[in-house]
């Protein structure tokens, strides 16, 4: 029995009736309007005819086994997509119609035929293809992140894993799955509290626990936990990402440790520095005065060779005594912990000066400094011994013919600033550039300059804890440059 | 009621039914590009009562089937069970989707109910052939149970008390994945009486027993 034809022209879903020898009988106007084929000009006709691209389909053998075998047919869209070319239109817009066919035999009378019916399922699958995207956008995420992941149950069971958290639990995934979540940490009571922290309040983050790794080792994990609510079976699950700090924390234990080490053997080097300096004055002191004492008794008696050989020898104890004096010196740079602090260049400069004024005179030395100096980060009496230095050797090394000649500068140089100690002295050989900032280095015999050859080793400590560079450039008879960098940031040691 | 198939005979039906599920994975093969292998290891002729507590035993988690009642010379119930936890895995492997969801989508479902319509539609015809009577069957339903009232709720439509059911392992294999299920003919006594003396007489006719 075939139903009226207004009840099947109603309905929203594709209705077709063959005969048994697969002509149309029936074409409702869901067909009619889908595949533009009028209910008139269908009837009396064979499908494969309206249909020439249904030869050898599926959907010919299904009406066959319907006619022939009674037995019914489902063709379901991810085996079948789009059985039949139908297309819904929108105004000027023309969609394919996804489909969901069934065929099923039907008798009239005695006599077989058989029923296609099509549902348009067009959003559904548009649904799941959405549905998809997001899930293998998702699943790439999760597969690709280079943090641990994972998701557990209320009871704290695993339920998925990523690839990084295999490598960090050192556990396939398969094992994983269904464990325990807690019995991974070494404080599992821990672990779970975070799982029923993030179940009661939403989230918990930055929780630091320790893995124990199934290869040995545990591994130190910063974890933070969410709960994904609401899920379709209305369960929630919690998702937890993990941060390995393993590296991290053991290269902080590790430098710690050099650390202490380091700070142990510089005080004891101070120490060290302090007593020999101390303890080496003082039988110094002890030759000098009783030399001297010599030299008073002898009185008039004295020859003059004698008189200038216990010069030579107060001298050489003179001078012992200021070198033992600038190592001491030197080795202190930077262990009276003064704080950095925001100076004025110019200040510092002034005070170098102020320093160095009757030998300056003495020396008619002529030194320009610039009007402009910027503020610098740094110990003051450091960087005024800096600048001492640099300005004492400019006119220690002077021309015999000239009077000497000192140029500061200073210009921006992006991150630091460039400061440069120009004179016209006797200049540095090439091949001794690098070899004048070493401890005891002079360029020239000690009767020539006086000095202990420390000065410029002293620049360069002072520069070296200031995070900049020194290093000159020169030329022998027309004078050397020393350059200085210091950082313009505050972040110096 | 019991009825004892001798060894002859279950040969005869195990046959049948593989010639059946054979056909259907052909089929499954041609769609799905993949190759599927169906096999019917054993076949078992039970009572009603007899199949519910095998069935009750033999699978401990809720089960899937697909239903499709038939009538003509033989009128009944067949029926295609899987544990449910697996029978998505073999709607995955059949359309090799390497993203599934989540959640089991209708189409999904859908797909599911196409492969027992294909499998019943197979082990239908090859009966159907060997009794050369044409048996119409009704269009597939999904049926979910725990497996206690997996039976009851498969034939709810039969009502008669003496009916028996031939009882089917059936193995399915497709790229990769082995799933254990039954295939289930639940028929009534007339009926059953009917199909044994088919197969007898198909047994007579090939000039054996």
């Amino acid at each position: 029995m075939i139903l009226p034809a207004n009840i099947i022209d109603g309905l929203d879903s594709g209705v077709v009736v063959l005969d048994a020898t697969r002509r149309v009988v029936v074409w409702n106007a869901w067909m009619a309007a889908r595949s533009s084929l009028a209910a008139e000009t269908a009837r009396g006709r064979d499908l494969l005819e309206i249909f020439p691209e249904l030869a050898g389909s599926h959907l010919l053998a299904a009406v066959d086994r319907a006619l022939r075998h009674r037995l019914p047919t489902v063709m379901s869209h991810n085996l079948h997509p789009r059985v039949l070319p139908l297309f819904s239109r929108h105004g000027a817009s023309i969609e394919p119609v996804e489909q969901s066919v069934v065929v099923r035999p039907m008798s009239d009378g005695g006599v077989a035929g058989c029923l296609i019916q099509i549902t348009d399922i067009t959003s559904a699958v548009k649904r799941d293809r959405h549905l998809r995207d997001v899930t293998v956008y998702n699943r790439t995420l999760f597969e690709m992140a280079v943090d641990p992941m994972a998701t557990v149950d209320r009871g704290g069971i695993l339920l998925d894993a990523n690839p990084a958290f295999e490598v960090l639990a050192g556990i396939p995934r398969q094992s994983l799955l269904g464990s325990r979540f807690d019995a991974l940490f070494t404080k599992s009571v821990d672990a779970g509290r975070l799982v029923a922290r993030a179940l009661a309040e939403g989230r918990a983050t930055d929780v630091l626990l320790s893995l124990r790794h199934a290869g040995g080792g545990d591994r130190h994990v910063s974890l933070s936990a969410a709960t994904v609510p609401a899920r379709s079976d209305g369960g929630s699950v919690v998702f937890l990402v993990a941060r390995d700090l393993t590296e991290r924390i053991e290269a902080e234990r590790e430098l710690a440790k050099k650390t202490r080490i380091i700070e142990r053997s510089n005080a004891e080097l101070a120490q060290f520095a302090y007593v020999v300096s101390h303890d080496l004055r003082q039988p110094l002191r002890t030759i000098s005065s009783f030399l001297t004492l010599i030299e008073r008794r002898l009185g008039s008696d004295i020859t003059e060779e004698l008189r200038e050989f216990i010069g030579f020898a107060v001298d050489g104890a003179k001078r012992m005594d200021r070198l033992i004096v600038d190592l001491l010196n030197y080795s202190r740079i930077g262990r009276q912990g003064a704080p950095f602090e925001e100076l004025e260049l110019g200040g510092i400069l002034a005070e170098a000066m102020a320093n160095l004024g009757m030998i300056i005179v003495e020396a008619r030395a002529e030194i320009t400094v610039p009007e402009h100096l910027p503020m610098v980060q740094g110990c003051r009496t450091e960087l005024v011994r800096l600048f001492q230095n640099l300005i004492a050797n400019a006119i220690k090394y002077a021309a015999a013919d000239r009077p000497p000649q000192v140029e500061v500068a200073c210009r921006d140089d992006g991150d630091t600033w460039l400061l440069s100690v120009r004179d016209n002295g006797i200049g540095i050989p090439a091949d001794s550039l690098e070899r004048v900032f070493g401890l005891f280095q002079r360029l020239s015999a000690p009767d020539q300059t006086e000095g202990t050859g420390i000065g410029l080793a002293v620049c360069r400590k002072i520069v070296d804890r200031h995070r900049g560079r020194i290093w000159v450039e020169s030329e022998i008879g027309s004078g050397s440059t020393f350059f200085v960098t210091l950082p313009k940031d505050g972040l110096i040691d | 009621m019991k009825i004892d198939l001798n060894e002859m005979e279950r040969d005869v039906v195990t046959e049948l039914f593989n010639i059946g599920v054979g056909h259907a994975a052909a089929a499954f093969g041609q769609l799905t590009r993949e190759k599927v292998q169906l096999a019917v290891p054993r076949v078992d002729i039970v009572s009603y009562a007899e199949a519910a507590s095998q069935l009750a035993e033999a699978t401990g988690e809720p089960m899937i089937g697909i239903r499709q009642d038939f009538e003509g010379p033989l009128t009944g119930v067949a029926a295609l069970i899987f544990p449910e936890r697996r029978s998505l895995e073999i709607v995955r492997a059949a359309i090799d989707d390497r993203f599934p969801l989540d959640d089991v989508s209708e189409l999904e479902r859908e797909t599911l109910l196409e492969i027992g319509n294909i499998i019943l539609n197979s082990c239908l015809a090859s009966i159907s052939d060997m009794l050369g009577m044409t048996t119409a069957a009704s269009l597939p339903h999904l049926v979910h149970s725990a497996p206690t009232d997996l039976l009851d709720n498969l034939s709810a439509r039969s009502t008669s008390i003496d009916r028996i059911v031939l009882f089917l392992h059936i193995d399915f294999s497709v790229s990769r994945l082995n799933v254990s299920g039954y295939l289930l003919f639940i028929l009534g006594v007339e009926g059953s009486a009917r199909f044994l003396d088919a197969v007898r007489g198909l047994i007579d006719r090939s000039g054996h027993g």
